[in-house]
């Protein structure tokens, strides 16, 4: 049976989404700072090493350079900016990089579970398997920060048909596998609440590597899309993603043209840089009852 | 090697590190910015593949299945076999005389087959003064783990010892064909008298693998084959990333730059003046240490 996850609700025809001080913008900056195993523990649906029998030291090590390298060379521009990112992790990185934890901890970084590796992919779980993913993510969180993980986004965006029951199951507040939007929009779950919070695979630096796109590319691209939105934003909020993989964005002939374009965007008003808590928090608080009656409405006059 | 399970494994301890033996992590924060001749801010090198490609490989050959003619995947592929074979006979020509041109010396990652086809290309490149790096047998032979561990010893041994009696000297270096390994390669490679090897892209600076041996990293995001090839980048962006990505490094200082090029491909015809281009633009800057890959191991191994 076809999934009825999220009611349609033309943007245009919905409450208009006010954010905190008249921004126009909700910006939230992704870095997915993950591991790719050397030797993949288990593969069922998809090879996450096609190019090779297990190794593939060329793809392990390219990826590998983003926790080693290009993470750091990220640090230094998003503190030169005053820029606190909502992480995409594969969990198992807090566990093999303290000193990586540690880097993003002082930061005040938040954190929303890629899985536990970038090679276990959730295509063909059990609602078992899916569900040991998400708790096992929630108690490495909780055990090395202190704190409740909020953020689900599933591995290298693998899913089931089960996954957003199943996150909002385990408490997980909002999900980024869902791009329907420029706005959140709340799931329809059976137990508890699960938002979708926009993320981006457009505005996605490993998108244009697949498209033979460079760094400048990437720059015009965030810029375009900044202008958009902002000039739709003096109508109703919206929110921009950027997504970034410290393996690609952090290359020495790349790091320069992103802080380039996050300058152009932080020389407007009316952006409000924040995390996906933050904006999860706010949608909740103050637009989540106006989105219900709307919807209430809506399904009223149409049945 | 031991087949990957069908099911996740439950309840794994995770310790902090590396999942694997080869070699410990390093952030760039705690990497050596190393001291390089003369005070120079930057090694650079340049390397030349030269391999041959079969049109018939044997049956249990691993390929790398991303090169595949640009007219799709086929056999017997004599598009494929000729475009490399044209870098052999025509496109080292023009690369050589770039490098001559800016006084650079290539090193030179030498197949075994391409060792005996091509007697010329090694005397051109002896005169030169190149470093020659072991590039196992065939481009269409990888390293891989479904190779026995003896296997994989004679393929090193084979592969070396071509190199050794085509050039007189036992190489030092290991390019290992398209950076393929086991997990067993490395300690292999350091056995079999190597000192490093250029298979692992982790970093812009040299780190140390099993046994000592020194992994130079082979930068694959601006290799012609990489980024021209396979991504398709436009030869006017391949110079840009050059440019930018050396000058990043220079200003960052104590990196090596690698350089790694295949004739079929920068020596085409209408590819070699962004060659030109990428390498003025390189060594338009001071303070480099122009090298071969042989010299950036042995300094690196220094300071490691």
């Amino acid at each position: 049976m076809e999934p009825n996850l999220v009611a349609y609700s033309p943007i245009l025809h919905r409450p208009p989404l006010r954010w905190p001080n008249g921004a126009r913008v909700a910006l939230w900056v992704v870095p997915n700072i993950e591991h790719y195993e050397y030797l993949p523990k288990f593969v069922r649906t998809r090879d996450p090493w096609p190019r090779s029998p297990h190794p593939d030291v060329l793809g392990y090590a390219q990826r590998d350079y983003g926790n080693r390298v290009g993470l750091w060379r990220l640090f230094e521009v998003t503190d030169a900016l005053g820029i606190r990112c909502t992480v995409s992790l594969n969990m198992a990185v807090l566990e093999h990089f303290p000193e990586i934890l540690g880097a993003m901890e002082a930061r005040g970084w938040e954190y929303m579970s890629h899985g536990i590796y970038n090679t276990r992919y959730h295509l063909g779980f059990s609602r078992d398997e899916e569900r040991a993913a998400m708790e096992e993510s929630k108690d490495i969180h909780l055990r090395l920060t202190g704190r409740r993980l909020r953020g689900w986004f599933s591995p290298a965006i693998t899913n089931t048909l089960d996954t957003f029951e199943l996150a909002a199951e385990c408490g997980y507040d909002y999900t980024a596998d869902l791009y329907h939007d420029d706005q959140p929009f709340p799931l329809n779950v059976k137990v508890g609440k699960l938002l979708s919070m926009p993320y981006s695979v457009d505005i996605n630096d490993v998108i244009l590597h697949r498209r033979g796109q460079e760094a400048d590319d990437f720059a015009r691209q965030i810029r375009d899309t900044f202008d958009t939105l902002y000039e739709e934003g003096a109508e109703q909020g919206r929110v921009m993603c950027i997504a970034l993989h410290p393996y690609w964005v952090g290359q020495p002939h790349r790091i320069r043209a992103f802080p380039r374009a996050m300058e152009y965007i932080l020389s407007h008003p009316g952006v409000w840089l924040t995390t996906a808590g933050a904006i999860t928090d706010w949608f909740n608080e103050h637009h989540l009852p106006l989105i219900e009656s709307h919807l209430a409405a809506r399904e009223a006059a149409n049945g | 090697m031991a087949e990957p399970a069908n099911n996740p494994p439950v309840g794994e301890v995770r310790r902090p590190g590396m999942d694997h033996a080869h070699h410990a992590f390093r952030t760039l924060t705690e990497a050596p910015r190393f001291a390089w001749p003369d005070d120079a801010r930057i090694a650079f090198t340049v390397t030349l593949i030269l391999d041959y490609w079969e049109v018939n490989p044997p049956a249990d050959a691993s390929r790398d299945p991303r090169i595949v003619s640009p007219l799709g995947a086929f056999f017997p592929d004599w598009l494929t076999w000729s475009q490399r074979e044209y870098g052999a006979r025509v496109g080292i020509f023009r690369v050589l005389d770039v490098l001559d041109r800016f006084g650079l010396t290539p090193s030179v990652a030498l197949g075994g087959a391409a060792a005996k086809r091509y007697p010329e290309l090694v005397d051109e490149l002896t005169r030169r003064n190149a470093c020659f790096l072991a590039h196992g047998t065939y481009a269409t032979r990888r390293i891989t783990s479904r190779m026995t561990e003896a296997e994989e010893r004679a393929f090193i041994a084979a592969s070396r010892d071509a190199v050794r009696s085509a050039a007189g000297e036992a190489p030092l270096g290991w390019c290992g064909q398209d950076f393929n390994e086991s997990d067993r390669t490395p300690a292999l490679l350091a056995e079999a008298g190597f000192t490093y090897t250029t298979d692992w892209a982790s970093d812009d600076r040299p780190f140390l693998l099993d046994r000592g041996l020194v992994a130079l990293p082979p930068q694959p995001e601006w290799n012609d084959l990489e980024c021209m090839w396979l991504r398709r980048v436009p030869p006017a962006v391949w110079v840009d990333n050059i440019g930018e990505a050396f000058a990043f490094l220079h200003d960052e200082g104590g990196a090596s730059f690698n350089l790694t090029l295949h004739p079929w491909i920068a020596g085409q015809a209408h590819r070699i003046r962004w060659l030109r281009e990428a390498l003025s633009r390189v060594l338009g800057r001071g303070h480099i240490w122009s090298t071969t890959t042989d010299q950036v191991a042995r300094v690196a191994r220094e300071q490691l």
